[in-house]
């Protein structure tokens, strides 16, 4: 369960440098949202039925696929395996609707993980250019669309990279490693 | 040294005269010119030496396939080096020194190699360097090859000097996807990527050189394209394929590499020393290699002179450089395609002073102080030449064709073969490889400016799959070397065969490949390896065809069927720094932190790395050694409490109404009947039965399990799950979650643990019956929601609070403002090797059972089955002779073993003795007053009681066996 913030950041002295901007393009501390995988055998039809009659959008079922309801968003993370995020402030309702849901089915089950990811947005136009040099990941318009989200390597990292608008990005890493995460996005956006 | 620039003509620009330095002598060049070039314009003839015999050695190319001019650039920690001469542009200020010669390339004291060449005959190393026969005792404790030879060879070979120093420069990568990639920006390479982006696919097309054109830039007549020169048309061509979106047009960029499914990768060196370095990852669904041709050098005694060089290179030299190479020249070609050569010569007023072509062989030089002064040549009759007819030539220089070679490197790093063309005289592609590779223009073997530019049209259209367009119309200018021969000239003397030269960079002759095949190394990566010929970093570029062809020779088959040895990236040298990229400094590896992290800085504290964590290992007061802050901690945990923080181990959550099978057959032990709200230490094998990992299983309700790994190892048993999981128990209905960084940790041991904890949690009943020894509950304590486990690695009471990760460094703050003391990593291990628990990696590696560690009591027998249950019915891993884990007290108490010791019978025993196993832990023990340690030894378990030795770095210490738990053996202190 989440719990009320504290003043400590995971990006440590690293979170004082952001937001940076170059040449009109910032990288920022976003906030975290309540994290939940959500696991469960998405063949099974009437799971898949109640898992968006609860949580009001329906699971994905391909890779970089996104699905959103009016407050919550579900990515896809792996076969039957979707990552929940909504606002801080919904955790303690999304976690009893999970719990109602998976209660219901056998093959189900969620876990909290908000604590696990540290995010940070990229916005501007060089935003791509600078993700080109962290991911091997195919970035292009037709590839990786407004919308989209990836699980990809950034630099030595396990990522989700959301693409949120033409020149925006949504970018969650390791909690552990976000102070690394943050050097390594301002470093590739201000060097050359 | 002669001035060598023309007046007139080039592509340097004479507004920008450069200074550079040539080992410590000054010269000036152009903008335009390469190192090599400006060299060939200052008239350095001798740029180095032999790799093996020192021989004196000058250009032999302008090209990428330069074997001789290979250089250090700069010096200390701006040095680079494994630089081609060719390829370095020159700049202002530029340093380059000669890879060998002392004290200079011009006089090198190690020339005296080169008169003594029957020694150093291909297997030299390996036939003389087993002796001498001398006493190990001379040499090291080593044989003669690692005590004698090798240490002389190493410093009279090498390839350079190594920077001392952090490279100052800078390098970054970048992924990109197109749709076609084209690897070469001359005329093939152009009319691809401008008919692929013209087919609106996106293009990316990649040059080594600093401008388009490829080999139209050195010609002396240009051909005429679309009624423009080729170079404009060139020029112009590259910049509309830049215009494109989504393009990548790239000079002063080589591809080095070529892998699976379209992955190309290339190198991006500036040339103007202030940007950036880059690596280029391609990724291209269809990619066109345009990357042309290289000149053969001729074979023939004496043929590695300075003053040799490749007919392409003088045409080069005096059309895109304008640089004069002699006076007075020689040409010996196979073939009759020099018409290039020739207006080259005309050009520059070179007097042509024999042409040697196919009729006849050059049979030796004569040379003064590297210099060429005059050519022997012979006709060739019945294949040899007729000595009797021999004449003299003098000339300074001699041009020198064996034809042309496609440059297939990429194509054979695919997988792709080669077949001998007769007709051209070279090795074409044969169609194998990857899927999605097309090979364009001259490295197809279309040799000629309109059929290269044809074959790029078509080659464009069928990576971008459209039709192919309209081909320029071309005007040609220069016969191309069709029907070019064999590149070994007639030879009859033995001695002769010594000096003619197949690998100029790894000194390989004609004798050497012989002698390989007569020894019996007839196949091509026999004769390759046992010779070392295309060993070199230029990888045999000029010499893959006259390996084949002298081994054909010798073997009695044909070039085709000898074939040639395969190649591997890079294509060519490749900085170590732009390898690296920005991985370098605090991005070199990835850096985890706990959320305690600024609280263990501010106390002090030394980290020490545990996987890719940064944990506290010790917290140094004023004054305090290692050991003096380790012993401090530990004596306040077993006297009061002590603080840890255990955020970084690894804990996985895992759920379904098959988790109970699933963990029972994960673990060695029951889990099954281990009770919602208790723990149990856990043991996982490897299907071999060996020791893989442990930590601690907490249930949560009957289908809920939590699980914690080893901190190094999470990663690694969360795929061994899954692995499982996914692929041999599909039908478990079974959910794993890795929840590492969910929960931070922080371990509270000693007697007064329960105090502390109590402070924290008022409300929650920690007594022995409420929560006993291996139970957890949920507690509200000061910081908010936590879950607290009742469990002990350090033999005193203790309890690990986990909460949410954000509240860590608050759980921190409050656990020691209630009393608990900060202790690390180092102190852990002390406490933990005082109780004999076992640390994976330290008591076990790989080769471990849990019996051999004393822990058959881990080991269910009532269990049907679990994962390393038959590997442990081997017989081999039941039998005597095992090696099992065993305390040591060291006689002398004072004594701490070193980690790793041997442990041997007797110490006076002579080298090999024999190695009875090997301290696996040990440490200064406060509490019990001594150094202790743990060892595996052979039969341990019946050498209680025994006196061993441990011995380390030539000292033997007499140590006593024993059980491995030193202290509490009745576990009083941990039940409290």
């Amino acid at each position: 369960m989440a719990e009320a913030a504290t003043n400590w950041s995971p990006f440590g002295d690293r979170g004082r440098d952001l937001p940076m901007t170059r040449a009109g393009t910032t990288i920022a501390i976003a906030e975290t949202p309540a994290a939940f995988v959500l696991q469960g055998d998405c063949r099974d039809e009437s799971y898949y039925k109640a898992a968006e009659d609860v949580l009001g959008l329906a699971l994905p079922k391909l890779v970089g696929e996104i699905s959103r309801s009016e407050t919550c968003r579900a990515f896809w993370l792996g076969p039957d395996m979707s990552l929940l995020l909504a606002p801080a402030t919904q955790a303690v309702e999304i976690s009893q609707k999970l719990a109602v849901l998976t209660a219901r089915f056998l093959h189900a089950s969620f876990v909290e993980t908000t604590e696990t990811r540290a995010w940070v947005t990229l916005e501007g136009p060089s935003a791509r250019q600078t993700l080109m040099k962290l991911t091997a990941r195919d970035l292009r318009d037709n590839a990786f669309p407004i919308g989209a989200c990836v699980g990809a390597l950034l630099g030595p990292l396990h990522a989700l990279i959301e693409r949120v608008g033409e020149d925006a990005y949504l970018i969650a890493g390791p909690t552990s490693s976000a102070e690394f995460l943050a050097t390594m996005m301002r470093d590739a956006l201000a060097f050359a | 040294m002669k001035n060598r620039r023309l007046s007139t003509g080039g592509r340097i620009d004479r507004s920008r005269p450069l200074s550079f330095k040539f080992g410590r002598r000054a010269y000036t060049g152009f903008a335009g010119d390469t190192v090599a070039s400006a060299l060939l314009a200052n008239g350095v003839d001798v740029i180095g030496r032999s790799f093996k015999r020192h021989r004196p050695r000058g250009l032999l190319s302008l090209g990428i396939e330069e074997p001789n001019a290979v250089l250090n650039i700069g010096r200390g920690r701006n040095g680079q080096p494994n630089r081609i001469a060719s390829e370095v542009p020159l700049t202002s200020g530029l340093e380059a020194w000669p890879t060998r010669g002392w004290p200079s390339p011009q006089f090198d004291l190690a020339a005296i190699l080169g008169t003594w060449p029957a020694p150093l005959a291909a297997g030299f190393y390996y036939k003389t360097f087993m002796g001498p026969g001398l006493p190990r005792a001379l040499l090291g404790g080593r044989d003669a090859w690692n005590g004698l030879w090798e240490p002389v060879l190493r410093r009279m070979a090498g390839q350079g000097t190594a920077p001392d120093g952090i490279d100052p420069d800078a390098y970054e990568h970048m992924n990109i996807y197109v749709d076609v990639a084209v690897v070469g920006a001359g005329l093939a390479g152009l009319a691809a990527a401008d008919t692929a982006a013209l087919g609106g696919a996106s293009v990316a097309i990649v040059e080594r050189d600093t401008v388009p054109g490829g080999r139209t830039l050195s010609a002396a007549r240009q051909p005429m394209i679309d009624g423009r020169s080729a170079d404009a048309w060139a020029s112009d061509t590259f910049a509309a394929v830049a215009s494109n979106p989504g393009a990548y047009a790239l000079l002063r960029t080589t591809a080095f590499g070529l892998y699976d499914q379209g992955y190309l990768a290339a190198v991006e060196l500036p040339s103007d020393g202030k940007t950036a370095g880059r690596i280029w990852h391609i990724r291209a669904r269809k990619i066109v290699l345009a990357t042309g041709v290289m000149e053969r050098p001729m074979v023939f005694p004496g043929n590695d002179r300075p003053g040799v060089m490749l007919a392409g290179a003088m045409e080069s030299a005096i059309a895109r450089y304008a640089v004069k190479p002699g006076d007075r020249a020689v040409i010996f070609a196979n073939h009759r395609g020099l018409d290039g050569l020739e207006a080259a010569f005309a050009d520059a007023d070179i007097h042509v002073a024999a042409r040697v072509v196919i009729d006849e062989a050059v049979t030796g030089v004569q040379a003064s102080r590297g210099r060429l002064l005059s050519v022997d040549i012979a006709p060739v009759r019945g294949g040899a030449p007729d000595m009797t007819q021999r004449r003299r030539v003098s000339a300074d220089i001699m041009a020198t064709s064996g034809g042309w070679t496609p440059a297939l490197q990429l194509h054979v790093m695919t997988g792709g073969r080669q077949r001998w063309d007769e007709t051209l005289g070279c090795f074409l592609a044969d169609g194998s490889g990857q899927d999605g590779i097309l090979i364009a223009g001259a490295a197809a073997g279309k040799f000629t400016a309109s059929s290269a530019l044809a074959d790029g049209v078509t080659k464009g259209a069928d990576a971008a799959g459209i039709e192919a367009g309209i081909v320029p119309p071309v005007q040609d200018f220069a016969r191309p070397p069709e029907g070019q021969g064999i590149p070994i000239a007639a030879m009859t003397n033995g001695n002769a065969r010594k000096r003619a030269f197949v690998d100029m960079q790894h000194d390989v002759t004609v004798a050497d490949l012989e002698l390989a095949a007569r020894e019996g190394f007839t196949a091509i990566e026999h004769a390759k390896r046992y010779t070392t010929a295309g060993m070199a970093t230029d990888q045999g570029r000029t010499a893959q065809v006259a390996t084949a062809a002298v081994v054909a020779a010798a073997t009695g088959r044909t070039i085709g069927d000898v074939g040639v040895s395969g190649l591997r990236p890079p294509v060519t040298p490749v900085p170590f720094g732009a390898l690296g990229g920005r991985r370098v400094g605090p991005l070199f590896d990835l850096v985890r932190k706990t959320p305690t992290h600024a609280r263990q800085e501010a106390l002090g504290a030394v980290f020490e790395d545990v996987g890719q964590w940064k944990r506290a290992r010790y917290y140094p007061r004023r004054g305090e050694s290692m050991r003096d802050a380790v012993a401090r901690e530990c004596a306040a945990v077993r006297a009061k409490a002590g603080a840890l923080d255990v955020s970084t181990l690894g804990k996985i959550d895992v759920q379904g109404p098959d988790a109970v099978e699933f963990m029972n057959r994960i673990y060695t032990n029951r889990m099954d009947t281990l009770k919602p709200g208790r723990c149990r230490y856990g043991l996982m094998l490897k299907d071999d039965g060996m020791v893989f990992d442990d930590g601690v299983v907490a249930r949560i309700t009957a289908d809920h399990y939590h699980l914690t790994t080893t901190s190094g190892n999470a990663a690694a048993v969360m795929d061994w799950l899954e692995d499982w999981l996914q692929t041999e128990w599909p039908h478990l209905r079974v959910r794993l979650t890795s929840v590492t960084e969910q929960w931070a940790g922080v371990a509270v041991a000693g007697p007064d643990a329960r105090r502390i904890v109590s402070q924290l949690a008022p409300e929650a009943d920690l007594s022995n019956e409420a929560l006993p020894h291996l139970a957890w509950i949920d507690a509200e304590i000061s910081t908010g929601q936590a879950r607290i486990y009742r469990v002990s690695f350090s033999g005193e009471m203790g309890f690990e609070i986990n909460v949410p990760w954000r509240q860590g460094q608050a759980l921190w703050d409050a656990v020691t403002a209630a009393g608990a003391v900060p202790y690390g990593t180092e102190a852990m291990h002390v406490l933990r090797a005082e109780k004999g628990f076992i640390v994976v990696g330290h008591e076990t590696d790989g080769t471990v059972t849990p019996h051999d560690l004393g822990m058959g009591w881990i080991v269910s027998a009532k269990k049907a089955d679990f994962i390393g249950k038959r590997g442990l019915a081997r017989p081999a891993l039941i039998a005597k002779g095992r090696k099992q884990l065993v305390g040591l007290e060291p006689e002398d108490a004072s004594v701490v073993l070193d980690e790793g010791a041997q442990i041997i019978a007797d110490p006076d025993a002579l080298p090999p003795a024999l190695m009875l196993g090997h301290v696996t832990s040990s440490y200064w023990s406060e509490a019990m007053g001594r150094g202790i340690a743990m060892a595996l030894v052979k039969d341990g378990a019946e050498q209680h009681g025994e006196r061993l030795w441990a011995w380390s770095l030539g000292q033997a210490h007499p140590v006593r066996v024993r059980d491995t738990v030193f202290y509490d053996a009745e576990g009083a202190q941990m039940h409290g």
